[in-house]
C-alpha cells in the first residue's frame, strides 16, 4: 500500500466516521469509540471499495474491527 | 409482584449460563447474586420511584443494570447510547433525572454536556452493595421502565411500562414464541428498545439463554450461532436484507438453528420466501408489535402455508387483536381498517402526555395506527400506516425531527423528508431540500456534515435533493407524491 492509498483510507474514516484525521491511531475500535455502529461500519466498507477499487469478502467485513485492521485488510487487496 | 423477582425466580443456585458476551459469562445464580447486590444499593441509598438513565451497548453491564433498577423500585430509562447530546440534555431534564448508569466509553459524553449528574460505571458497578431490599411484592401498575420512541408530530413520546405489563409480554412471547430452557437466542439487536429487550426477558423467563452477539458487520453473528450453537436468531428487517445482501447467507448452514424471528417492520415476502426455501428445517416466524404494547403483539408460525407468508398472524396468547371500521366495527375479510390491541401488555400512557394517551388509548385498546385487512382465517396483513412514520432499520421515525434538525442549516429554506423502498434499511430516508443557494455543492456538504454530527445514523438522509421551489397540490401543501415520484425516476 503506498502513501496515496493510506492517505485515501485516512480520508474516508475520517469523513464516515466523524473523526478529526489527526486524531485517527491504529487503537480506535469498534467497541470503544462511540460513532462507530453498524450501519457507518457498511458506509465504510462500500465507500473504500469504491475508492480503492477493491471488494471485500464477508470475513473482511467481520474482522474489520480497528482501524489497524482496517489498513491491514485494504492492504491484502492492494498489493 | 416485581418484574426482576418474577424473572429471575429460578435463579438462585442455577449454575447454567444465563448470558455469553464474548469471552465472558455469566450463570443465573450470579446474575441473580449481581443483580440483588446493585439492587440492594440502590434501595439503601435511593428513594424508590427514581428514573434512572441507562447507557449502554448490549451487555451484561446493561443486563445487570436494568434489572437492578427495576427490582430496586425505581424505573429504568434505556438509552440509545449514541443519542445526540441535544437529545441527552432533552432526556435528563424532561424526565427530572440525576443518575445515569453508563458505560465506561459513554462517560465522557455525559461529563461534556451534563452538570450536576451522578454517574456509575461499568468500572464501579460491582462494587457496589447496600444493606436493604425491596420487598418483591409491588403493585402491577407501578412505573418499571420509560422507552422513548418517535411520534408522528416529531415529539418524542416516552411510553411508560409496568411491572404488570412486562409479566404479561414475558408470559405471552413465551407461550406464543414456544421459548423453553433448551433455547439460546443470538442477541444482535440493540436492547435499548422494547424488541431487544424482549429477547432477554423472555429467554432468560423461560431459562434459557442469550448470547450477545456485538459486531460491527452483521454477518459476524452469523459465526456466532454456530460457535455458541443457539437455536434461535432474531432480527428486524434490515438485519435480514443485510444478510442477503452482503454476505452468501443463503448458502451458510447452521446445524442447531431452530427458528429465524423477523419483527420491527415489513420483511418483503420475495426475501422470506427466499430464507424459507434455503432453510426448509429452520421455522421463519414474523412478529408484529409495538413499544405501546410492552413489545411482540401477534406472530405467524404457520410459514409452511405460502398464503399466509407476509400476514403478521394472529394474537399471541393473552393479546386481543381487531382489526376495525371508522365505526369502530370489525372488518370483514377483504376490507381495510386499523389494527388495535387490547391485553395486559399495553401501555399505562405516555409520560407527561395525557392528551396522547387520550388519542391512542380507547376504552382500554391501544389503536397501533396501523392499517390492516383479515382472511377468512382471521389472519391479519398490514397494508399501509395512518401516522407519517418512516421505518428505518427497523427504528420508528418521525419525518418531522428530520426536518426541525435540517432546517437549522443556514441556507435551507424548508425540508420535507420522506421514506424510499431500501433493500439494506426497509425503508430509506430521502431529504428535498428547498433553497435558492447557487452554490447548491457546498450546501449539500454542509446538510452531510450536520446530519452526521446531529441525528442517530439511522435517521441521517440517504439522498438528499435540492430543489428551487417544491410541488403543491391543490390544497397548495407540498406534494409528497410527486416528490416520490422524482426519485423513482
Amino acid at each position: 500500500m503506498n502513501e496515496k492509498q493510506l492517505s485515501q483510507i485516512i480520508d474516508i474514516f475520517s469523513q464516515v466516521m466523524g473523526i478529526p484525521k489527526n486524531m485517527i491511531d491504529d487503537s480506535i475500535a469498534y467497541n470503544s469509540h462511540p460513532s462507530w455502529d453498524s450501519l457507518r461500519h457498511l458506509e465504510l466498507a462500500s465507500s473504500l471499495e469504491t475508492a480503492l477499487n477493491i471488494e471485500f469478502e464477508t470475513d473482511d467485513l467481520i474482522s474489520m474491527v480497528t482501524f489497524s485492521s482496517v489498513k491491514t485488510i485494504c492492504s491484502k487487496y492492494l498489493e | 409482584m416485581n418484574f426482576t423477582s418474577f424473572l429471575l425466580s429460578q435463579a438462585k443456585g442455577n449454575e447454567k449460563i444465563a448470558l455469553f458476551a464474548g469471552d465472558h459469562t455469566i450463570s443465573y445464580n450470579d446474575l441473580h447474586n449481581s443483580v440483588m447486590q446493585l439492587a440492594s444499593y440502590l434501595c439503601s441509598n435511593i428513594v424508590s420511584g427514581r428514573k434512572i438513565i441507562l447507557l449502554s451497548d448490549n451487555s451484561i453491564f446493561f443486563v445487570i443494570s436494568y434489572l437492578a433498577i427495576i427490582r430496586s423500585e425505581n424505573i429504568a430509562i434505556p438509552l440509545d447510547p449514541k443519542i445526540s447530546d441535544t437529545d441527552l440534555i432533552y432526556h435528563v431534564q424532561e424526565c427530572n433525572t440525576n443518575l445515569i448508569f453508563a458505560q465506561n466509553k459513554y462517560i465522557l459524553k455525559i461529563q461534556n454536556v451534563l452538570s450536576n449528574i451522578q454517574y456509575i460505571s461499568e468500572l464501579t458497578y460491582s462494587s457496589l452493595s447496600g444493606n436493604k431490599i425491596c420487598d418483591e411484592e409491588i403493585d402491577d401498575n407501578e412505573i418499571a421502565e420509560i422507552l422513548f420512541t418517535s411520534g408522528s408530530t416529531g415529539k418524542k413520546k416516552g411510553v411508560m411500562t409496568t411491572h404488570g405489563n412486562l409479566i404479561g409480554s414475558a408470559t405471552s412471547i413465551v407461550n406464543g414464541l414456544r421459548i423453553t430452557n433448551v433455547d439460546r437466542i443470538c442477541a444482535v439487536l440493540p436492547f435499548y428498545y422494547c424488541y431487544g429487550l424482549s429477547l432477554i426477558y423472555s429467554h432468560l423467563k423461560a431459562g434459557g439463554s442469550i448470547v450477545i452477539s456485538n459486531h460491527p458487520f452483521v454477518a459476524g453473528a452469523l459465526n456466532d450461532i454456530n460457535k455458541y450453537k443457539c437455536t434461535r436468531f432474531t432480527g428486524v428487517p434490515s438485519t435480514f436484507q443485510i444478510l442477503l445482501a452482503k454476505t452468501k447467507f443463503l448458502e451458510s448452514t447452521f446445524p442447531s438453528l431452530k427458528y429465524f424471528t423477523v419483527g420491527g417492520g415489513k420483511l418483503p415476502n420475495c426475501f422470506i420466501e427466499q430464507i424459507i426455501h434455503a432453510f426448509p428445517d429452520i421455522t421463519f416466524i414474523t412478529t408484529y408489535g409495538a413499544t405501546e404494547t410492552t413489545a411482540t403483539m401477534s406472530a405467524l408460525t404457520e410459514t409452511s402455508n405460502p398464503q399466509k407468508i407476509g400476514s403478521i398472524g394472529k394474537g399471541l396468547p393473552g393479546v386481543q387483536l381487531k382489526v376495525i371500521d371508522e365505526h369502530n366495527s370489525d372488518i370483514h375479510p377483504g376490507e381495510t381498517g386499523e389494527i388495535i390491541s387490547s391485553s395486559k401488555n399495553v401501555m399505562t400512557g405516555y409520560y407527561m402526555d395525557p392528551e396522547e394517551t387520550q388519542k391512542t388509548l380507547k376504552n382500554g385498546w391501544y389503536h397501533t395506527g396501523d392499517l390492516a385487512t383479515v382472511d377468512d382465517e382471521g389472519y391479519i396483513f398490514i397494508v399501509g400506516r395512518i401516522k407519517n412514520i418512516i421505518k428505518s432499520g427497523g427504528f420508528r421515525v418521525s419525518p418531522y425531527e428530520i426536518e426541525e434538525e435540517i432546517c437549522n442549516v443556514t441556507g435551507v429554506e424548508d425540508v420535507v423528508i420522506i421514506g424510499q423502498d431500501d433493500e439494506l434499511m426497509g425503508e430509506a430516508i430521502i431529504a428535498f431540500v428547498k433553497s435558492s443557494t447557487q452554490d447548491q455543492e457546498t450546501l449539500l456538504l454542509k446538510i452531510q456534515e450536520y446530519c452526521k454530527c446531529h441525528l442517530q445514523t439511522h435517521k441521517i438522509p440517504k439522498s438528499i435533493h435540492i430543489l428551487d421551489e417544491f410541488p403543491l397540490n391543490s390544497s397548495n401543501k407540498v406534494d409528497r407524491n410527486k416528490l416520490k415520484l422524482m426519485i423513482m425516476k
